[in-house]
Parts: structure tokens; C-alpha cells; sequence
């Protein structure tokens, strides 16, 4: 069962409200009260790039602002998804290209007789498997890019890579570990569909994430660097989490 | 008797004037009936994948996912039980 079913892990909200009531702030509820609020302080507070972003449902967009109804496998109970990034479409073209023009090889083949040597039972069973392959084409790069996603939450960064159908890797970083952030965007289609690759470099012996190939990158970079500031306040006014 | 069970007497024969046209056709149909076994195969794991990937990221869009994928699976099926037939 994924962790964000698993209440255990984290603790909700309305137990540290009763702990920290508990624990010394008794004396002063206001204190506590104002605890909480900063916790779940909203991203539109801290961030002029969300500010300007609508909250989104489209489960399709490459760049999902304060996505709805979006959750990841090792998600906390109080932790919340703020940005949710694909590859751009553009760089999908590729192979929605490739598959329309495999679309046409049997009339090809067909206009030239090179399967006229086979009955045409097996002239037809060919072109259904042929076709049959190219679904499968299609379903494959269709999963790839919806799946292989960069996550970014209110606590840490997350990529989720899915190699192949077989093979997956879901890495992640807490947003005070990270050190550097780099803007990389070059060539004809970065400059024409504003796309570009972000690099955070985290500290220790962690990986450098990469987020390929995203929408916006100047502002994916800024809105990273807004949450870097804001865990830094967290960690001055002792409300980091 | 393995010529028997793959090739129905008559079915095409008459189209080809060379001798090993025969084996020509056995291999072609030996060979696409493999490829639909094996592509059998891959639609099960796009099917076990799915479920691994919408248990991975939760979207409202996982169940219509899955219902490709279980379509797609279908399609492979119904493709195997045409070759079989038609071939």
C-alpha cells in the first residue's frame, strides 16, 4: 500500500495541534494557534509564481500549477503536491510523427507488390500485426511521458522516472537540501516553445535531479528558488517541518 | 504431420508455381503467430505496468489508463484467435 495511505508515517496536523498544546504552549494558545496557520501556510503566500498560476484539474498539462486530485505513491498525510511537470509535448512529436508514417508502410507496400507473393490471408494478418504494433508503439511513448514525471511539494522535490516498461526509479530530495539550481535552455526549440532543462543539485551524496525538456524553465527555476527561501524562514522562525 | 497441422491443404498452393512455396508459408505463418504470442506477452506487462504506474502517481486520468491498457490487451487476443483462424 502506498505511504499515502499510511497514516502512521506522518503526523497529522490536529495531533501536533494537540502536542504542541501539551508541550509547553499552553501558557500561550495564540502562540500555537499561529504555529498551525504558518504550517499550512498557503504557497500563494510565499510565491509570486503561483500566484499568477490557476489551480488545475487538465491531468494532460506538462505544467500543472497546484494540480487537483494529484498524489504520488510516497506522498506524506500533510504534504502537498505544488507543481507537477512533464516533458514538453513539443518534444513529443517525435514519435507521433513516426507513427503516423508507420501508418502508411502497408499501402507502401502494398502500391509497390512486395507482399504480393502471400496470399491475402496472410497480406491481411500481416497488416493487423503491423498495426497492432504500432497501437503498442503508441501506448508505450504515450505512458513514458506521462508517467515520467517532476514533482515539486511543499517539502521536497521528486522525480519519477520510468525507464522502460520494466524498470522504474523515483528519487527524491527535501527542498533544504538543495543547493544549486541550474537554467539550461538551448536550440531552435527551447528558444520557439519556451522549454529548457532544470538541474538541482542537492547536497551530500545525493543526485543531481534533472528535469528535462519542462515548460517554463525560468519559471520552474524562480519558483524553486521561492521555496528555498521560504524553508529557510521555516528553519529562522522554527517552523520548519 | 507438422506441415498438416500448420498449412491446410489448398490455401494459397495454387499461387505459387515454385516447390518450396509450401515452407515459404509455413515460416511466414510460424513466424507471425510467434509475434503474436510474444506481443501477448508485452500486453500483459503494459497491463501489470499500468497498475505500477497509477499506483505510483494518482491521477484522475489512471482509470481511463487502465481501461486501454486492458483494450490494448484485448486487441492482442483477438489478433492471436485471427491469425489462428484466418492463417
Amino acid at each position: 500500500m502506498p505511504d499515502i495511505f499510511d497514516g502512521t508515517t506522518t503526523q497529522p496536523v490536529a495531533e501536533m495541534n494537540s502536542q504542541s498544546k501539551s508541550g509547553g504552549l499552553e501558557a500561550n494558545p495564540l502562540e500555537a494557534t499561529t504555529e498551525i496557520s504558518k504550517i499550512l501556510r498557503p504557497v500563494d503566500e510565499y510565491s509570486q509564481v503561483m500566484q499568477q498560476e490557476q489551480a488545475s484539474d487538465n491531468p494532460f498539462k506538462a505544467f500543472l500549477a497546484k494540480p487537483e486530485k494529484v498524489f504520488f505513491a510516497s506522498q506524506h498525510y500533510e504534504e502537498k503536491v505544488l507543481l507537477l511537470l512533464r516533458q514538453h509535448p513539443i518534444t513529443q512529436v517525435k514519435w507521433i510523427v513516426i507513427s503516423i508514417l508507420l501508418c502508411f508502410v502497408p499501402f507502401l507496400f502494398q502500391s509497390v507488390g512486395l507482399l504480393s507473393f502471400l496470399p491475402a490471408s496472410y497480406q491481411f494478418a500481416s497488416t493487423v500485426g503491423w498495426y497492432l504494433v504500432i497501437l503498442g508503439y503508441v501506448l508505450q511513448s504515450f505512458l513514458a511521458w506521462f508517467y515520467n514525471v517532476y514533482i515539486v511539494t511543499d517539502e521536497r522535490v521528486v522525480d519519477v522516472d520510468f525507464y522502460s516498461l520494466l524498470f522504474k526509479n523515483i528519487s527524491s530530495a527535501k527542498i533544504d537540501k538543495i543547493e544549486d539550481i541550474t537554467n539550461q535552455a538551448g536550440g531552435v526549440l527551447a528558444a520557439a516553445f519556451d522549454l529548457g532543462t532544470i538541474k538541482v543539485q542537492t547536497a551530500g551524496t545525493e543526485a543531481e535531479f534533472e528535469f528535462e525538456n519542462v515548460p517554463q524553465p525560468a519559471k520552474v527555476a524562480a519558483f524553486l528558488n521561492e521555496m528555498l527561501v521560504e524553508e529557510e524562514k521555516e528553519k529562522m522562525e522554527g517552523r520548519a517541518n | 504431420m507438422l506441415l498438416q497441422i500448420f498449412f491446410q491443404p489448398g490455401s494459397g498452393l495454387t499461387t505459387f508455381p515454385i516447390d518450396g512455396a509450401n515452407l515459404i508459408l509455413l515460416l511466414v505463418k510460424v513466424l507471425l503467430l510467434i509475434g503474436a504470442i510474444l506481443y501477448l506477452v508485452f500486453s500483459f506487462v503494459v497491463v501489470r505496468q499500468i497498475q505500477v504506474m497509477r499506483n505510483t502517481l494518482i491521477t484522475p486520468l489512471a482509470g481511463v489508463i487502465q481501461i486501454v491498457g486492458i483494450v490494448h490487451l484485448l486487441f492482442s487476443i483477438g489478433v492471436l484467435l485471427l491469425f489462428l483462424l484466418v492463417l
